[in-house]
């Protein structure tokens, strides 16, 4: 899987976007479009993934929140193709993160994505819903 | 492979069995559609094609079995490739960088926030 990035800029001093595009063996599989913001004292992160014509597949949520020597983490991951709401909630180690560093977060993030370890994550646990039914499924 | 003893393999067999979740044939053992159900598994009948599928639409479902209406004697099988995983990790990653910190910074000690 080959990740490349498509767009990158700032949106004012506290909003950025990033675009991404998944392919295999030369063939698009999937394009990411991710809006981050840094609000006070919270960061909140959209994307929308869509597969090769353009058609909505997935939409993720993530907010972060610094809590005394912690941050906590929630993602909510939309999936349209399986139907399934998944909702996971981590806690973190708080980093102090420089503007570099995120930068260089994104200019490497083709070679970081596949070796992602788990990083400052203490602790987190999912829940999936179906979308039809919202029945809570086990995992 | 079950790393289970002959008697209680016999004894699991049995349970699944009064569970409705195998059938016993001649041949060997039958998962039933109770048995695919309890492993996420469903089944349809459309269209003159039997599908088993997990993970889409009963609705999409519908619509490969209406594709391959009329098909000559086949057997399909299928998969997605693992999109979704590397796109969640890519989401999260641009939104906590953190996660990848320590890989940016090399080996060098992570700070933490005092």
């Amino acid at each position: 899987m080959d990740l490349s990035i498509r767009s990158s800029f700032k949106v004012g001093e506290r909003a950025s976007f990033v675009e991404t595009s998944m392919s295999k063996e030369g063939n698009l599989i999937s394009t990411l479009h991710a809006l981050n913001l840094d609000l006070d004292n919270l960061r909140v992160g959209v994307s929308a993934s869509t597969d090769p014509e353009g058609r909505l597949r997935r939409f993720m949520l993530t907010v972060i929140q610094p809590q005394d020597q912690e941050n906590v983490v929630v993602s909510y991951i939309l999936d349209l193709t399986s139907r399934k709401l998944t909702i996971t909630e981590g806690r973190a180690r708080r980093l102090e993160v420089k503007e570099e560093d995120r930068a260089k977060v994104i200019s490497q993030l083709p070679n970081l994505i596949s070796s992602m370890r788990q990083g400052p994550l203490t602790s987190f646990r999912s829940r999936v819903f179906n979308l039809d039914t919202g029945a809570e499924e086990t995992t | 492979m079950t790393k289970l003893s002959d008697s209680g393999l016999s004894k699991v067999l049995k349970e699944m069995r009064e569970l409705g979740f195998l059938q016993k044939l001649q041949e060997g053992y039958l998962t039933t559609t109770e048995g695919m159900e309890a492993l996420g598994h469903r089944k349809i009948r459309a269209h003159g094609v039997i599908l088993v599928y997990s993970g889409i639409s009963e609705e999409q479902a519908r619509r490969v079995c209406e594709i391959l209406r009329g098909s000559p004697k086949f057997w399909l099988s299928a998969r997605s490739e693992d999109v979704g995983d590397y796109d969640v990790r890519v989401g999260l990653a641009l939104t906590f960088p953190e996660l990848l910190l320590d890989q940016v910074r090399g080996n060098s000690k992570e700070r933490e926030v005092k």
